[in-house]
């Protein structure tokens, strides 16, 4: 970091604190009495080199740390935008990223606009006409060139510390990416891998179910159906397992339109009829008729209300009611969905419990039936966050419980129309 | 009685999936490898195809262009059926003419209907 000039005559300073100047300019008269002349007003503030040529300069600044440059315009090789010219270029490779040219004022005999225009162009930050070359003048300048330099440097190393970060992000995302994409190939292998013999196994207990190795009793033939509604569920499982991994993985993309609401009603709850049936349980359908259509993917809504109806039916007793509401809040165009049953309920404390994996609710009725590890419900808050939605629960125990989420009728775009 | 090619590399599945077609009333060859479901297919000219996407010896799907471009074999109906759940497989087996999609495990009325509608074919 250079150090800001300090341009207070009264106190002592130290070289270290000098402001480094170089000079340049081929007359060693003129040179002398300048400096002599700014060594009697600045005491011992400047640390001054001089150089006579282009060359000479230029090697200077490859070897020494300069504040600021004061070169004469018209100097024996060439003029003193030149040194300007050659310094910026080498400043500028890569490998010098981490210093700055320094900055040069360029002098000049007469202060002619045509000096002036070309001084600024090759990236000078000042000029001065000879003749204006006070101390004061060359002091203020000076002060001004370091100040704009300190500034540029600074502003130069805060932009790299962002890039440098910036790639370190890049490359950490990249790396998250790669391992998401692992793990969730890994899933596919296990579900792959374990689905197979799976399948052998149903087969084999769905033949002999069926008679297919002689005859059975009832009873023989109701256990063999436990044995293979067993082998279902671990199918269902890893099904779970891997739908949450490609949600995890970023894989999942929704194919969202405007849909009509009715059929998803209608496959939703068809969905769950089977498993209500055996439980007697009577499933209630009420949707107004206003709410017509969604936005939404069709297939994960459904898939989420399925879900939701069949956690319904499963966690309500024999004899019991499942409801489906689905309603239209106007001021809001939200097509709002609620699913409704008479179970067991959910204790207050274990409401947001219910929605991490793995989750399961210790109830003696779900003792008894133990279904589900409850990836389910992280399956459903998860497409519904995709989707902009939020999944929301309220219960009492022994009541029942009330799952509830909204979409909009229209998309979004349709929505700032009608507004 | 109508004839069911089974390609299937794991021999537990491919014995039971054999013993339930024979219970459906079908004559049932059966091959493990993609490399000799191709000699099989044209020996046995089976009315359904029953393939395995993760074979040894090259996956279902080349076996089944193999099959499509053989003017022997190129109508018979060919139901795809593997364990893994990658969706883009789905599609892609869907993309064949006269061919089906099941998923492992399946149950018998699937393989049944699925069976019902190649025939119908």
């Amino acid at each position: 970091m250079i150090p800001a000039p300090s341009m207070d005559t009264d106190k002592p300073a130290t070289q270290a604190d000098a402001v480094r100047l170089l000079f340049v300019d081929d007359d060693p008269g003129y040179l002398d009495l300048i400096i002599r002349r700014l060594m009697r007003e600045t005491g011992n503030r400047f640390s001054i080199d001089t150089a006579s040529n282009i060359e000479e300069a230029v090697n200077c600044c490859l070897t020494n740390d300069y504040d600021s440059l004061l070169v004469d315009y018209l100097l024996p090789d060439g003029y003193g935008t030149d040194i300007v010219d050659r310094l910026n270029r080498y400043f500028e490779q890569e490998e010098q990223a981490d210093r700055n040219a320094p900055p040069a004022i360029i002098v000049t005999a007469d202060g002619g606009e045509h000096a002036a225009v070309k001084a600024i162009r090759a990236g000078a930050v000042d000029f001065l006409a000879k003749r204006d070359a006070t101390p004061q003048a060359l002091i203020r300048a000076t002060s001004h060139a370091v100040e704009k330099s300190r500034l540029e440097a600074s502003v130069r190393q805060r932009n790299l510390a962002v890039e440098h970060a910036n790639v370190l992000l890049e490359k950490a995302n990249a790396q998250l990416e790669s391992k998401r994409r692992e793990i969730l190939s890994f899933y596919h292998t296990v579900s792959h891998e374990v689905k197979t013999p799976l399948a052998a196994a149903r087969e084999f207990v769905s033949l002999v179910k069926d008679g297919a190795a002689g005859d059975l009793t009832d009873q023989q033939r109701e256990l063999l159906g436990y044995a293979m509604d067993s082998c279902d569920q671990i199918k269902y499982q890893f099904t779970d397992l891997l739908e949450l991994a490609r949600i995890d993985s970023g894989k999942t993309r929704l194919q969202r339109k405007i849909v009509p609401l009715d059929p998803i009603v209608k496959r939703s709850v068809a969905s769950v009829t089977e498993l209500s049936k055996s439980k007697s349980i009577s499933i209630e359908v009420s949707a107004d008729n206003a709410a017509h259509s969604i936005y939404c993917d069709p297939e994960r809504i459904v898939q989420v209300l399925s879900n939701l109806l069949t956690n319904a039916v499963k966690f309500t007793g024999e004899n019991g009611m499942v409801r489906l509401d689905v309603s239209l809040e106007r001021s809001s165009g939200l097509v709002s969905f609620r699913v409704s049953d008479t179970g067991c309920g959910i204790e207050a404390e274990k409401l947001d419990l219910i929605f991490e994996r793995l989750y399961q609710i210790e109830t003696v009725e779900v003792q008894e039936n133990q279904e589900g590890l409850g990836l389910g419900l992280s399956i459903c808050r998860e497409l519904l966050t995709l989707h902009g939605s939020h999944l929301s629960v309220t219960s009492e125990l022994g009541v029942g419980s009330q799952f509830s989420f909204e979409l909009p009728q229209t998309t979004p775009t349709e929505i700032e129309r009608v507004q | 009685m109508k004839t069911v090619l089974l390609i299937e590399d794991d021999e537990k599945l491919s014995l039971a999936l054999r013993l339930r077609l024979n219970h459906m009333n079908f004559t049932v060859h059966r091959v493990a490898d993609a490399v000799r479901a191709m000699d099989e297919a044209i020996k046995s000219r089976p009315d359904v195809i029953l393939l395995d996407i993760n074979l040894p010896g090259g996956n279902g799907f080349i076996v089944a262009e193999r099959l499509r471009s053989h003017p022997d074999t190129m109508s018979i109906p060919i139901i795809f059926i593997t364990a893994s759940e990658r969706s883009e497989l789905a599609k892609r087996a869907n993309e064949f003419p006269r061919a089906y999609f099941l998923q492992k495990p399946f149950a018998a009325q699937q393989l049944q209907d699925t069976m019902e509608a190649c025939e119908s074919l």
